[in-house]
């Protein structure tokens, strides 16, 4: 069989980001092979250069069309290019939190870069196909990446259980993952969404039922990606066992992933049984912010409140596709953007109060911090009120469009859920700003990690929740112009 | 072109970044750092106004600023020949407050930080003159009122600051109200608030009904950046911040922006007479009124407030009878002569170590020979002496408020003017001639003329207090300035407009002005009757006139008082308390309970987790199949 009558060149240039962060992965990898131990940063500035490569290279061909590569499995549209954009910061912002945190863990060693490229990879692709069996393969490879990195601070017995409950319970999902896609192609003989939603047009009342099924069963694997409530579980302890710019990483990079592949799933794949997937949808939205922020009044540890509070912004984000207007996909793509700067913000202000073995992050520590640290106490304030809701930051505005999809399609109790959720979420995040302001000032040094790239991280945070907060037109027309299914 | 435009508003908002983010380390070069940014912004802005000057118009848009649904808000500036004199003029005579603040505000330990206020100050004003549509306006409208409130409470820690800044924060909240209720009526007729959307369509959209809501709503809000009867009472008391924020509120900011603001909506305006007849009256009021209580205050500072809230009420009577050009020409000259006056006095108050009562001057031309000079210009061009600037710009509002049939308030004006020339003249003659009243005082205070710093910002106003007006003369049959105004705001076309001989209305303006030099001369100089004889026969309104016709007293008990009552044992304790805090707790105690409900879930143990996972399997494919069977 000739191989090359089915691929071309063009396949390659459809996935030049995913290419180029494989390359960059391997060079990582070999790099680090000759590196003596104290030199081994020198990985993170490669790695940092294949994410700044892969970002450019995707900015390039952004609205260049839909490709469509490798017989079909591959498509490289805007919103995939845009999840992509997210997936890269996300990366570069990752990696700068990270690069002085593993010198003082201990596991600075090159394998932590190339996982962080490598599910990237896996991310991108799972964000980028049609294909059901593409997507278990690509969820699968990145949530290895993820199981690795959780584990990875091998001296922390948080960090190894949460790795090991992360694995059992996404092993667990992905069974239900496989089990939903064998359904589907023994009803329709086919792995390809758009196939898959032909058929189910035209099918019989009994294979349309079963179809459903399926697709629940496959939705479950989603929902534990995204964590929604019940597959949620896992979360609040990976978050807070994982090294915490892996919790960022990962609280931002695959959710957003697994949102367009939901969005990809629901939207075209199931767009026969609508009527069906809103109103799941709807219950499993108000059921996860309500759990999420609920759940959150209860944390005293920084890093587990924002994992129960990536809960509640998942929920948020479903409340925009359970809209199921444009304006609701758009909203959500928007969202996921803004959510990048304010909760990576957000883990890196956990990060900078944090002591070696990653621990220290209770809340109580952020005691009189503003006053110490000013800049520092300000972006966090910013996180925070953007994490509420409060205007004039990115968090707001994200929320405003999400909900009014929510109203433009007469989901009037969902979108008052939604902002009765905001109300309640408030009382948690000013929290954290009233024990930073007005606890206070404490005598006492702060142990910090003291890393101007960390520094940098938060600023950008802070900057960016800001700008896109006040100035929201550019982003959001880009996003809503991405969404074209 | 584009570009260049929005570097106007630009330059500002780098000095505001540059003090407010770096003021620690920019400490001594943050005064030059303010007064370059906004000289740029000056320099930004002559070549536009220029083009505009020649004919053209601009509008540009630059970016979407934020797209709510169907209504979406560009963000996007104009410059047309209303706001081209606007801009000439907060750029202008900010730049010039800007240099002169290099000197007066020298040593104060805040320096930073009040050049910081002052950008963000003018960058707002330019924002609300140059933003094409409401809610831009809105936008810069709100942001001067927040820099006047940091501004007058500049100097924090005196208790009565602080207090003035929260006073002129609150007063002009009820005006904002009134402005907000305005917009929104636009915005519900029109669906749009860019100006572009609005004026053209204003006689297919509105009825004369809806017109005087609008009309009145935006009134209420001019009322209150703009300090008219009965919403002045913040102004004066403004004049517990620095002196050249006084000057920068008074003269080239802030206070303008309500007149701007009627200007610029003349096409609403003109279709309710209504509303019109309210304005013009309350211009007429305010002016009358505010100089009768400038006759006999004493502080330096507060006669000149009286005399900017007299000369506002002109302006209002100048755009409420439909000559708006010449209520913004009258809003040009007096940001001139209104500045330099500010200015002066400021420079009295920097070698008198704060003194402001007139009681302990005296004789001051001696010592600050170039001050003297230039309150005597400031003040002929506010007494309406040609060919002084305020002759111009107030004889075009009164002869335009008789042409177009309100007599009375032009009596009113006429008298409010002989009123303006007195006291004016009152304030030179008792600072700056005659004796030394307390003897010695100069010689402890070492009272000097004013550093090159302040004095050369001050003669370049005290030219332009010369001739500013002259555009305001008939050049070839018409008058420059009422015609490139009239281009945006034309003047309102009346049937039978009254005819006068211009000549004479001139000549009897300037009668008037003299006729108040004189009695002031007559009193302070020749002293052939003295001010004490004259305040002993009528004692009853002198009394009341020196007290400001105990209006603050009867603010005080009729309307704070009651309030805070209100406030304390209703609002405070039953309300608040009970109905609002209890309800808050009440949802938090719900919300903390089904917290902890689903909290019990979070066992850290993995198979929990995974019978969590299954039941949602068994729920979701459950509630399924039972829809179906």
């Amino acid at each position: 069989m000739n191989f090359l009558a089915y691929y071309s060149i063009n396949d390659l240039i459809a996935i030049a980001p995913q290419l180029i962060l494989t390359i960059f992965g391997f060079i990582v990898t070999l790099v680090d092979l000759w590196l003596p131990k104290t030199e081994k940063s020198a990985n993170a500035f490669i790695a940092l250069m294949g994410f700044i490569l892969a970002g450019i290279v995707s900015v390039m061909m952004f609205d260049s069309g839909t490709t469509s590569a490798f017989v079909g499995m591959i498509v490289t549209d805007n919103a995939s290019l845009f999840i992509d954009l997210v997936i890269i910061i996300a990366g570069i912002l990752a990696i700068a939190m990270s690069v002085n945190f593993v010198d003082r863990e201990d596991i600075n060693i090159g394998e932590y870069y190339s996982i962080i490229l490598f599910s990237s990879v896996a991310m991108m692709f799972f964000a980028s196909t049609y294909n059901l069996i593409v997507m278990f393969i690509s969820v699968e490879t990145l949530s290895i990446g993820m199981y690795i990195l959780t584990g990875f601070l091998k001296n922390k017995s948080e960090s190894i259980e949460a790795a090991m409950k992360y694995f059992i319970l996404g092993s667990f999902a992905s069974g239900f993952l496989v089990l939903g896609i064998g359904i589907m192609y023994g009803l329709f003989g086919s792995v390809d969404l758009n196939v898959i939603s032909a058929s189910l047009t035209k099918a019989a009342a009994i294979y349309k039922a079963l179809g459903i099924l399926a697709f629940m069963l496959i939705f479950i694997a989603f929902g534990f990606k995204i964590a929604a409530f019940p597959f949620h579980a896992w979360t609040p302890d990976v978050y807070a066992g994982a090294p915490t710019p892996m919790s960022a990483f990962m609280s931002v990079a695959p959710k957003a992933a697994a949102i367009l592949a939901l969005m990809r799933l629901l939207v075209v794949g199931m767009h026969p049984i609508q009527i069906e997937w809103t109103q799941m949808l709807w219950i499993i939205a108000a059921v996860t912010m309500t759990f999420g922020n609920t759940v959150a009044l209860w944390q005293k540890d920084l890093k587990r409140l924002l994992g129960y509070s990536s809960i509640s912004h998942a929920g948020y984000m479903l409340v925009g596709i359970t809209a199921a207007n444009s304006l609701g996909y758009g909203a959500v793509l928007f969202y996921l953007f803004g959510y990048l700067f304010m909760n990576l913000g957000a883990f890196s202000v956990a990060e900078f109060i944090s002591k070696k073995g990653d621990t220290n992050t209770e809340i109580a520590n952020l005691k009189g911090i503003a006053y110490k640290y000013p800049l520092i106490g300000a972006a966090m304030l910013i996180f925070m009120f953007s994490l509420a809701g409060v205007p004039p930051t990115v968090g707001f505005i994200g929320k405003y469009y999400l909900f009014s999809a929510a109203v433009q399609s007469h989901l009037y109790w969902l979108a008052i859920i939604g902002v009765i959720n905001s109300a309640i979420s408030a009382y948690f995040y000013l929290n954290v700003v009233v024990t930073m302001y007005m606890k206070g000032d404490t005598e006492g040094e702060f142990s910090i990690l003291n890393s101007g790239l960390l520094k940098t991280t938060i600023l950008i945070g802070a900057v960016g929740t800001i700008i896109f907060g006040i100035f929201p037109s550019y982003i959001l027309s880009i996003a809503l112009h991405s969404i074209a299914f | 072109m584009k570009t260049l435009v929005l570097l106007i508003i630009i330059w500002p908002l780098i000095g505001f970044l540059i003090n407010g983010l770096f003021g620690k380390w920019t400490k001594n070069y943050a005064g030059i750092i303010a007064a370059s940014a906004l000289g740029l912004s000056f320099l930004s802005a002559v070549y536009p106004i220029w083009q505009v000057i020649l004919g053209n118009i601009y509008d540009y848009v630059y970016f979407t600023w934020m797209p709510l649904g169907k209504f979406s808000v560009p963000f996007g500036l104009r410059i047309d020949s209303l706001s081209a004199v606007m801009l000439f003029v907060v750029t202008f005579v900010s730049w010039m407050i800007h240099i002169y603040s290099n000197g007066y505000m020298k040593g104060d330990p805040g320096y930073a930080r009040y050049f910081t206020y002052l950008n963000l100050f003018v960058f707002s004003m330019l924002l609300l003159i140059l933003g094409d549509s409401y809610l831009l306006m809105f936008v810069g409208w709100e942001g001067v009122g927040l820099c006047s409130y940091l501004l007058i409470g500049f100097w924090y820690d005196k208790k009565t600051a602080s207090d003035a800044g929260e006073k002129a924060f609150v007063v002009n909240r009820i005006g904002d109200a009134g402005f907000i209720i305005g917009v929104l009526f636009i915005l519900f007729n029109f669906h749009s608030v860019t100006y572009a959307d609005v004026f053209p369509f204003v006689h297919q959209v509105l009825t004369p009904e809806t017109a005087t809501i609008i009309g009145l709503a935006l009134f209420l809000g001019a009322m209150g950046k703009s300090a008219q009867f009965p919403l002045y009472i913040w102004l004066t008391d403004a004049m517990e911040g620095p002196t050249p924020v006084s000057s920068l509120i008074h003269a080239a900011t802030m206070v303008t922006a309500g007149v701007y603001m009627v200007a610029r909506s003349n096409a609403i305006y003109d279709m309710s007479p209504i509303a019109m007849e309210v304005v013009a009256s309350v211009g007429a009021f305010t002016a009358f009124y505010a100089a009768t209580m400038a006759l006999t205050h004493k502080d330096i500072k507060r006669i000149l407030a009286y005399s900017t809230l007299s000369q506002l009420g002109y302006m209002f009577i100048g755009v409420g009878v439909g000559v708006y050009w010449a209520g913004i020409f009258h809003l040009m000259t007096h940001a001139f002569f209104k500045g330099l006056l500010f200015l002066g006095a400021g420079a009295v108050m920097h070698s008198m170590r704060g003194l402001l009562s007139t009681d302990l001057m005296g004789g001051l031309k001696k010592k600050m020979p170039q001050t003297a000079i230039l309150m005597v210009i400031a003040s002929l061009a506010i007494a309406g002496i040609p060919p002084f600037a305020g002759f111009f710009s107030k004889d075009a509002i009164l002869a335009g408020a008789l042409e177009m049939g309100h007599p009375i308030i032009w009596i009113v004006g006429e008298v409010t003017a002989f009123m303006t020339a007195f006291y004016m003249f009152r304030f030179v003659f008792t600072v700056f001639y005659g004796e030394e009243k307390v003897p010695n005082l100069y010689h402890e205070l070492h009272v000097h003329e004013a550093p090159k710093v302040m004095t050369i910002p001050m003669w370049v106003l005290g030219v332009l207090s010369i001739i500013g007006g002259w555009v305001g003369l008939h050049v070839s049959g018409e008058i420059p300035i009422e015609a490139f105004i009239a281009r945006t705001a034309p003047t309102l076309e009346v049937a039978n407009e009254a005819h006068y001989s211009e000549a004479f209305l001139m000549g009897f303006s300037a009668c008037v002005g003299l006729l108040g030099i004189f009695t002031a001369w007559v009193i302070y100089i020749k002293k052939w009757i003295t001010a004490e004889s004259i305040a002993n026969t009528f004692k009853p309104i002198y009394t009341l006139l020196a007290n400001t016709y105990y209006v603050d007293e009867f603010v005080y008990f009729f309307i704070v008082k009651p309030f805070w009552w209100v406030s304390e044992f209703f609002l405070w304790k039953i309300v608040d308390v009970k109905i609002i805090d209890g309800g808050v707790d009440l949802f938090g105690w719900i919300s903390k309970r089904i917290g902890w409900l689903f909290r019990t879930l979070q066992t850290g143990f993995v198979s929990h987790y995974a019978y969590w996972i299954s039941i949602g399997v068994m729920l979701l494919t459950g509630w399924y199949l039972v829809r179906i069977i």
